[in-house]
């Protein structure tokens, strides 16, 4: 048992090496930057080029990022930030992708159909932040009282 | 236009092995439910903005609120995210005291959830054995940093007390103790053939279900996933230990309930074996925290008793963060519910719900 996790585990980082030039394959003619890091590999992408990229390194049978752990978002000097972590269920590698949106903008595609556990994060970020996913309607509040729409954690202001 | 048989109910208090307020409507035709929606947010903290307005040598307290049966976790997620953006070594004494308090952690939230399990089946000694360990548990936390729920502890840059000699050795007799006391539950309960009646297929959830909307922890080992960040991402020294990771197989309520307890021998074992080799030396280095000379951002991620909790942390040039994210495994289990309930008995809804070890304090941030 403790074996096979250890060589899922050794498999992994082995894969790694090759992980950056596969994965700088993947987006053909996007503007995409490539970040090997110890632990993780970090990608940087336009919002206008996520369900593309997304649906490549899902679908692709040698890298197959099927595990959406979290979609963190942030506002920087008035801008939006997505960060998505995915796994691959195989090797438990971890991508972050850092998908930015065009200044001004607050609006994105879902990524539901790819991820169905990116509801919840996709509703709360509507909730916290009022970044609008296209394709999906978020009308109930999860945490916020229901009709809410102050976005609490906005930073029109300060910048 | 009213149908026949169906009745919406409210449930909330009634739900047992919870520890905040959740909101469950189901809808029942005769004995079995229809629907099922979940519904949080009743005591949501605001612990993200909180953030924003707190210092690094603040953030402890309050990563330690995130997790109520175990705020270890949160403070070390935090010092591991800090640490990893400001390229510190930490001492291998605090590392090892850092595992020591999680695994305990561990095997106390665990205790309490089996405690809340057994009340919701109907095994009233089995509640009163499990909080007793608990408590003892508990004691040893409360022992080492001077709290029981939110010790406030690990820092980055290491720990803030160190172990002596004489509580490891009423630790390791703890252990003792407790390994004494898990045939005694698996009397009770897993041998028990009332409790395997109660939870055996009953609240189902397919692996591949599970995978996709993100479950993790010890309801997707459940399933058959073999899935645990201690492995898969070590932290803390835990690549140099060795332990196993439980699975379940048909990810009922009955594997959920078979994968803590073996998950709690599992830590008592790890304890044993770290706390008989605990390494010498310091257990905190003074670190320059200079978060307001640099851009950071960072993710790291832990095995908390419920699954895998990550935070992340942004500083853009100021001592406060600008960002401050928690992803709580609580949320997933919630999503889950509902495919867990539906078409079965009304009767198991309360067995269902407690089985999925919900952190309500983790859910509402």
């Amino acid at each position: 048992m403790i074996e096979n996790i250890e060589q899922l585990y050794l498999k992994g980082i082995l894969a790694k090496v090759l992980l950056e030039e596969k994965i700088s394959k993947v987006p053909s003619g996007r503007k995409v930057e490539v970040k090997v890091l110890e632990k993780r590999i970090d990608i940087k992408l336009d919002g206008r080029d996520l369900i593309d990229v997304l649906m490549k390194l899902r679908e692709s049978e040698k890298l197959s990022f099927d595990f959406l752990d979290c979609i963190i978002c942030y506002q920087e000097k008035g801008n939006f930030s997505l960060i998505y972590q995915i796994y691959s269920t195989e090797t438990w590698q971890t991508l972050s992708i850092k998908a930015v949106l065009p200044p001004g903008t607050s609006s994105i595609e879902s990524v539901t159909g790819i991820y169905p556990a990116a509801f919840l994060m996709e509703q709360e970020i509507f909730e916290l932040y009022g970044i609008n996913f296209e394709g999906v309607n978020y009308n109930a509040n999860l945490f916020l009282p229901q009709g809410d729409r102050n976005f609490p954690m906005r930073r029109d202001t300060d910048g | 236009m009213v149908e026949r048989n169906v009745v919406v109910l409210n449930l909330a208090s009634p739900l047992p092995g919870l520890d905040r307020y959740f909101r469950l409507k189901i809808k029942v035709k005769g004995e079995v439910v229809e629907d099922c929606k979940p519904e949080v947010g009743f005591s949501h903290k605001g612990l993200e903005k909180t953030a924003e307005s707190m210092i690094p040598i603040q953030m402890p307290f309050l990563a330690s609120k995130i997790d109520s049966s175990s705020g270890i976790s949160g403070e070390v997620a935090y010092s591991i995210a800090l640490e990893s953006a400001l390229s510190l070594k930490v001492p291998e004494r605090a590392n090892a005291i850092r595992v020591v308090l999680m695994e305990i952690s561990r095997i106390a939230s665990h205790l309490g959830w089996l405690s809340n399990f057994s009340l919701a089946v109907g095994f009233v000694t089995c509640y009163h054995y499990a909080q007793r360990d608990k408590e003892r548990a508990l004691r040893f936390i409360e022992i080492l940093t001077g709290s029981r729920i939110s010790p406030n502890f690990c820092v980055p840059g290491g720990i803030k007390g160190d172990i002596k000699s004489n509580v490891i050795f009423e630790f390791l007799d703890f252990l003792t103790y407790l390994d004494g006391r898990m045939p005694e539950f698996d009397l009770l309960l897993t041998d028990n053939k009332f409790f395997r009646g109660k939870v055996d297929n009953i609240g189902r959830i397919q692996r591949e279900h599970a995978l996709t909307l993100g479950l993790t922890g010890p309801n997707l080992r459940a399933c058959g996933e073999r899935m645990d960040i201690r492995k898969i991402a070590p932290y803390c020294g835990y690549e140099n230990l060795n332990f196993k990771v439980p699975v379940g197989r048909r990810g009922d309520c009955f594997d959920r309930y078979q994968v803590r307890m073996k998950e709690i021998r599992e830590s008592s074992d790890i304890l044993k074996g770290i706390l008989s080799n605990m390494p010498d030396g310091d257990v905190y280095i003074k670190p320059l925290i200079d978060v307001h000379s640099r851009k950071i951002e960072e993710y790291a991620r832990v095995e908390c008793p419920h699954g895998e909790l990550g935070i992340f942390i942004k500083y853009d040039l100021k001592e406060v963060p600008t960002r401050f994210k928690v992803r709580t495994p609580s949320l997933v289990s919630v999503s889950l519910l509902r495919d867990a309930i539906i078409n079965q008995r009304v009767s198991d809804v309360g067995v269902i719900v407690s089985s999925f070890d919900i952190c309500l304090s983790e859910v509402d941030r």
